[in-house]
């Protein structure tokens, strides 16, 4: 073609990047495998997050042993309280403590000394004897909520009990309590605390899957050479590959977002226009990462690998599972370098939190800086392949 | 090497351009050019170099020597303004196989901004005869017609030069003749198209014929040149079967190839040996008569002396 000027060169431009997104999005709306990608993945992962995990778990089984048959019934009233322990069984001999937790038909196992009366006489200096609690290790993230609502129970009755000694004893007519307010979460919901980052989980694959295969697929196929005798450029490629992976991005978004509030009662309390654009933002920085991988392997299978070595250490090292606090720093440092990380706390405030748009935007810089430096380097990489 | 130093209008100029893979294979110095309206045919056994000289005309491949000039632009360094003028047909099929094929040619009519691309794409379907499959996706089209596919979509934007690699293979001999047709019309509107193919039937139809031998271009002329420089004589040795021809015949060293033929053999002989072994045979009382050689006939003959060479 002939050079007629910058706004002739833009229409071409725009003319070649529209028609590689025409032909993107023909490809994938007829590829049965990347359409179920898109629609059938992300609605089974919230019905599997919203509905079957849960990061609090409760039914937790309990056996009480030693002590008075008082004192025994206090502690499983006070362990039913905590709301935790479904099944308590009381009046087991002491040395079956341990056999209890091997065969595995308990979990917890509070061994009491014989001659305590926990709660049931004043609290006295000369109360001796040691409570053990012995605890199923091979699984403890099942226990350990059940144990620190258990923990917290018998203190505040502890508590409570001191009180009612002092108030007896006229020594004071206060009664402090301590209250505990859960905000944004009353109900300490899971599902609450892991949809907001599902929803950049859900992204994050799709984009990256889809975006690694994209380049190794036309290679595979044979297409890339015909694209390598076209005008079309590298910038153009990747812009004309950009638009239709981007509007599934957004139609995910909705989805996952219309499920979260009307199938599991998540509060929506920000912005739902910021939410959009950091998401997309959020999907545009895993998808040229996607075309990065694309131009770097040379076949599918290598494309599949790159993402998964990405996209697992990106939900373990979010905090979109597991407490982000909880890491080493050195783990923590890789967290910070992953957009989930920023996306999944981005996501939790708009949603619960409803944040102040610019408190929350502040959450996408380190996305868009990621998604800068990720495209520069498919960029470079396309222009390697393709010019 | 035979050249025929004709000249014209060259659309390409290849001068001692050179790319060798690992292992020796690839492409030795070469030089020749692309005339304007000719039909090219780059020839030789597979591994010889055809592809590879394709891909270096097309930009898709940068010589690790030498200095080439296609339609103007020198490459690797102006690939990109090439494409606009050139058109490829690659060995496999390049065309996006869930997409109908009018939604291949549409995406090629828009990726090169051609005015009108509808009707352009529907004067290519009607030209090349696949209106009825228009419809259809290329997955589900016979090998035929997703290679007319592949060409119609490759001329859509009247590129000046055409490269083919081995458009034909798999192909029945009527989508054969058809896609020729194409090609040979094409060629005569003043384009000019190169086509690399190892069927030497084919290759009888190029105005001018590469003939490439291990990345060594052996001839560059017409098909009568290219027989000519392989300097053999063949003969027909009629009723004869070859278990009933004398040893001496059978193990002479001259002797390129010798194959049934309608109830006779085929004898490619060198030239130089050609004499002595039309002695041996009237000695064994073998009757034999000199026949025109073929292009295939020469190409058994430079495998042979490539093999003594060797």
């Amino acid at each position: 073609m002939t050079d007629h000027g910058p706004l002739f060169s833009f229409r071409e431009t725009w003319r070649r990047i529209l028609a590689v997104a025409f032909v993107e999005g023909l490809r994938l709306l007829r590829d049965k495998t990347s359409f179920s990608l898109i629609v059938a993945v992300p609605v089974m992962q919230i019905i599997l997050f919203g509905a079957a995990v849960n990061l609090d778990p409760k039914n937790v089984s309990l056996a009480v042993v030693g002590g008075s048959p008082s004192t025994q019934q206090l502690v499983a009233q006070v362990s039913e309280k905590t709301g935790y322990f479904s099944s308590i069984q009381l009046g087991v001999e002491p040395e079956q403590a341990t056999d209890l937790i091997a065969r595995g038909l308990v979990s917890v196992v509070i061994e009491l000394p014989n001659d305590a009366a926990f709660f049931d006489d004043k609290v006295s200096d000369d109360l001796d004897g040691t409570t053990t609690v012995f605890i199923d290790g091979s699984d403890a993230g099942a226990v350990a909520p059940a144990l620190s609502a258990l923990q917290r129970e018998m203190w505040r009755q502890v508590a409570q009990r001191l009180a009612e000694e002092a108030d007896l004893e006229g020594l004071t007519h206060s009664r402090q309590q301590v209250e505990t307010v859960w905000l944004y979460n009353p109900e300490r919901d899971t599902t609450w605390t892991l949809l907001p980052g599902l929803l950049g989980v859900i992204v994050m694959i799709s984009m990256l899957m889809l975006g690694a295969l994209s380049l190794a697929r036309e290679r595979e196929q044979g297409t890339w050479e015909a694209l390598l005798m076209m005008p079309t450029t590298a910038a153009e490629v990747l812009a004309g590959k950009v638009f239709p992976y981007i509007a599934i991005a957004f139609v995910q978004v909705i989805l996952v977002t219309v499920c979260a509030t009307i199938g599991f009662g998540l509060p929506f309390m920000g912005s739902v226009l910021l939410l959009l654009v950091g998401t997309l933002l959020f999907a545009f920085a895993h998808l040229v990462l996607g075309f990065l991988l694309s131009a770097v392997v040379e076949n599918q299978i290598q494309a599949l690998q790159g993402a998964v070595a990405f996209y697992l250490p990106s939900m373990l090292l979010s905090g979109f599972m597991f407490p982000f606090s909880g890491m080493p720093g050195w783990a923590q440092g890789a967290g910070n370098m992953l957009p989930l990380t920023h996306y999944v706390r981005f996501a939790r405030d708009i949603m619960l939190k409803g944040s102040p748009g610019a408190e929350a935007a502040g959450f996408l810089a380190p996305i868009a800086l990621f998604a800068l430096v990720a495209g520069l380097m498919a960029l470079v990489l396309f222009r390697r392949r393709l010019d | 090497m035979v050249h025929n130093s004709r000249k014209s209008a060259a659309l390409a100029e290849v001068t001692g351009v050179y790319k060798l893979f690992d292992g020796g294979r690839g492409v030795k110095p070469t030089s020749f050019e692309v005339r304007k309206g000719e039909l090219l045919g780059l020839v030789g056994a597979n591994g010889g170099g055809k592809t590879t000289i394709l891909r270096m005309l097309a930009g898709l491949l940068a010589p690790e020597g030498g200095e080439l000039s296609v339609l103007g632009h020198i490459l690797p360094s102006a690939k990109r303004a090439l494409r606009q003028d050139i058109g490829y047909v690659a060995q496999s099929q390049s065309l996006y196989q869930d997409l109908t094929v009018r939604e291949n040619l549409l995406f090629y009519a828009n990726s090169h901004n051609l005015a009108s691309s509808g009707q352009k794409v529907e004067d290519a379907l009607e030209r090349f005869a696949l209106l009825p499959f228009a419809g259809s996706r290329i997955n589900n089209l016979s090998g035929g017609w997703a290679r007319l596919a592949q060409l119609a979509a490759s001329l859509l934007h009247a590129p000046r030069l055409l490269l083919l690699d081995e458009p034909t293979v798999g192909l029945d001999a009527a989508t054969r003749a058809d896609l020729w047709a194409h090609v040979r019309r094409y060629a005569g509107s003043g384009s000019a198209v190169v086509v690399a193919t190892h069927d030497l039937d084919e290759a009888s139809r190029c105005d001018r014929i590469l003939y490439f031998a291990d990345g060594d271009l052996q001839v560059n002329g017409s098909l009568v040149e290219v027989i000519v420089a392989a300097n053999v004589s063949t003969y027909i040795i009629k009723n004869n079967e070859l278990r009933n021809l004398p040893k001496v015949l059978v193990n002479h060293s001259g002797l390129c190839s010798l194959n049934d033929e309608r109830g006779s053999l085929r004898a490619v002989v060198l030239q130089e040996k050609a004499v002595e072994f039309l002695g041996l045979a009237e000695t064994c009382g073998v009757s034999v008569s000199l026949v025109p050689s073929t292009l295939i006939d020469a190409s058994t003959a430079f495998h042979r002396r490539r093999l003594t060479d060797d």
